[in-house]
């Protein structure tokens, strides 16, 4: 599905350059389920903008489904978030003057579908995702889970290979999280790969296996038994 | 692919329609700042075409293709004594009546006295008018009208007639509103002259406003043959001659072929200022310009200071949507989609400021209009490089934000409250 070799990036500030990403390599097989952890300023952001086709590397390679990425133009990067990749963060980051329904379009207006069949992709994705009735409302008008799943409706209207769930139930009650995770389970069982980002243990042990990050360096990585 | 075109504009536009109504009062803002811009390049644009078209209309009631010449009273010959005298007679004027001059098509000549003004009565009403020796080509050269009655006729001016034609503000003097002057006789010193037409008003009103016509009202005019007129003067001098040039280019050329022969006639005694409508046109135009130049100028530092805005709160747009900004490109956008994005929210500003700035130059013109009472003309040149202009600020000023947009790296903005 996705392989790391080597993988650096720096980033240039005022004075001298920040090591954020320092000789990662690893490699996701398809339909497996990873949890990334690491305190924060370990580079979890960096990893995910260069696993989520955001950023490129500087050193070393990233193919994203045998393809290298490395080089790749803004436009292929683009193709690839939008058509294989689903993100789902922490904060939710629904347009709050957009519908739910507008809200779950927006993937499909960047890959060119047409109005009406946007429209009804977008409805039966949040109808499967138990939101059929809150369809016209904006995300101020909705709990944290209903927004979280709004968001995950979204990840999934152009039917992605690999999803990257970023802290996803950090903003959410107990109960919330714990469904929100056996959500991710499940499209993980039904073949999807999924990234987990996150420094709550707990949740960590949905995922088979763990890649441990800091200070811009794997440090560990194992299967989660 | 087409469709699929229109699909991406149609989205830009709904997208850009969302974010500009998320923010009502900034979005406002700037679009009467445009607006503003464009009412007064449309205004400044109203009044200078309105004025040249009344200057133009004034100009041309002297006839386009006329010229004219006459002695130089100031400029005389160094090495002889003055003379006395127009310098221009009777032999004259049946010379240039010749061969002599092909680019003049036709010409009258101007016999008028020292004093200018000359009273001329009827019972005791009297009129200062301006009595004028001409023949019978005069009205078609100087693009005189009859209101009434007839022009001279040939043998009325080579047998000294005593018929005039008069002007309406005379005629009104003289006669009153009410009863027509034909017919009737007016009395120039010991002449008794019948009237035989009535000219045309002619407005030179603005002209006058500026002092670029005559310090007297032209239609207070007495024509007269200009035989009969040199008669009653007691002399052979003719003052002026006005001529038609047979097109516009022509006319310096009939001007160096009347001086020439009227020189080469007098032996040089005699030096002659010429003078056109041409002229006269080519000054106005350069004066007109100049003031209309100065207005756009001024005006386009408004739409300029328009265009600043809609940049400013482009900017602003773009710092505040950085996480919509990111999360867009996490979606599928590339960073056209999101150049294109924020150029159609800078386009829907600008287009809008262009239209309402539109409707409210035609709303101060209509103001204007009722004000002043006069006739404005809209200039529709003007109107529709103001509008292009406005997009193409909308278009610069949402470029460098819109770009600045696209270049955001997404994850920072995306992962953090």
């Amino acid at each position: 599905m996705i392989k790391l070799h080597n993988v650096g990036k720096s980033f240039a500030m005022t004075k001298e350059r920040i090591v954020a990403l320092k000789n990662i390599s690893f490699s996701l097989d398809k339909g497996e389920f990873v949890a990334i952890l690491g305190p924060s300023g370990s580079g979890k952001s960096t990893l995910l903008s260069i696993i989520g086709c955001l950023d490129t590397v500087d050193d070393g390679e990233y193919l994203f489904q045998g393809q290298a990425m490395t080089h790749a133009d803004d436009e292929t990067l683009a193709r690839i978030r939008n058509q294989h990749i689903g993100f789902v963060f922490q904060s939710f980051n629904l347009i709050p003057r957009l519908s739910a329904v507008r809200n779950v379009e927006i993937p499909m207006i960047y890959s060119g579908v047409s109005r009406s069949a946007r429209y009804q992709r977008a409805v039966s994705t949040l109808t499967a995702l138990g939101l059929g009735e809150r369809l016209d409302h904006t995300p101020a008008q909705l709990s944290g889970g209903q927004q979280q799943r709004v968001a995950l409706a979204r990840a999934l209207v152009n039917n992605p290979d690999l999803i990257i769930a970023d802290e996803p139930t950090a903003s959410l009650d107990h109960s919330t999280a714990r469904a929100m995770m056996q959500t991710l389970q499940g499209l993980h069982a039904k073949g999807k790969s999924v990234i987990l980002v996150t420094h709550d243990i707990e949740l960590a042990n949905f995922a088979k296996r763990h890649i441990l990050l800091r200070d811009g360096q794997l440090v560990d990585d194992y299967q989660n038994v | 692919m087409l469709s699929n075109t229109l699909t991406l504009l149609g989205d830009s536009l709904e997208q850009a329609k969302l974010s500009l109504a998320d923010n009502k009062v900034r979005t406002i803002m700037s679009i009467i700042g445009v607006a503003v811009g464009i009412a007064a390049v449309m205004i400044v644009g109203i009044i200078s075409q309105s004025g040249r078209n009344y200057i133009f209309a004034e100009l041309e009631t002297y006839g386009l293709r006329t010229l004219w010449v006459n002695r130089d009273w100031e400029n005389n010959n160094p090495f002889e004594s003055v003379r006395e005298g127009s310098g221009i007679n009777n032999d004259d004027l049946s010379a240039l009546k010749g061969a002599c001059c092909p680019a003049l098509e036709r010409l009258s000549p101007v016999v008028y006295p020292e004093e200018w003004l000359v009273p001329v009565r009827q019972g005791n009403n009297f009129s200062n008018a301006s009595v004028e020796g001409i023949d019978s080509d005069y009205l078609l050269i100087n693009n005189d009208h009859l209101l009434m009655g007839r022009n001279f006729r040939e043998d009325e001016i080579r047998y000294k007639r005593p018929v005039a034609i008069i002007g309406s503000v005379t005629s009104e003097k003289l006669f009153g509103k009410h009863r027509s002057p034909l017919g009737k006789s007016i009395r120039l010193g010991d002449l008794r002259l019948t009237v035989i037409g009535v000219l045309q008003k002619k407005d030179r009103s603005l002209l006058s406003a500026v002092g670029a016509a005559e310090n007297y009202d032209i239609n207070e005019r007495v024509l007269i043959s200009y035989l009969l007129y040199q008669q009653y003067i007691g002399s052979k001098d003719i003052q002026q001659i006005i001529g038609q040039a047979t097109s516009l280019n022509q006319i310096e050329v009939a001007l160096q072929q009347i001086t020439r022969t009227l020189s080469r006639r007098n032996n040089h005694h005699y030096r002659y200022r010429s003078d056109s409508m041409r002229r006269w046109i080519d000054n106005a135009n350069f004066i007109l310009n100049m003031i209309y130049m100065t207005g756009i100028f001024a005006a386009s530092l408004s739409l300029f200071v328009g265009g600043i805005g809609v940049l400013n709160i482009m900017s602003t747009s773009v710092l505040e949507r950085t996480r919509e900004i990111g999360l867009r490109k996490a979606l599928g956008a590339t960073q056209q989609d999101i150049l294109r994005q924020f150029l159609a929210e800078a386009m829907m500003i600008s287009c809008l400021g262009g239209m309402i700035g539109c409707l409210i130059g035609l709303a101060g013109m209509l103001a204007l209009e009722w004000w002043s009472g006069l006739d404005l003309t809209v200039p529709w040149f003007i109107v529709s490089i103001a509008l292009a202009v406005s997009m193409g600020v909308g278009l610069l000023s949402g470029l460098y934000p819109a770009q600045r947009a696209a270049k955001l790296p997404p994850m920072n903005a995306l992962r953090y409250e």
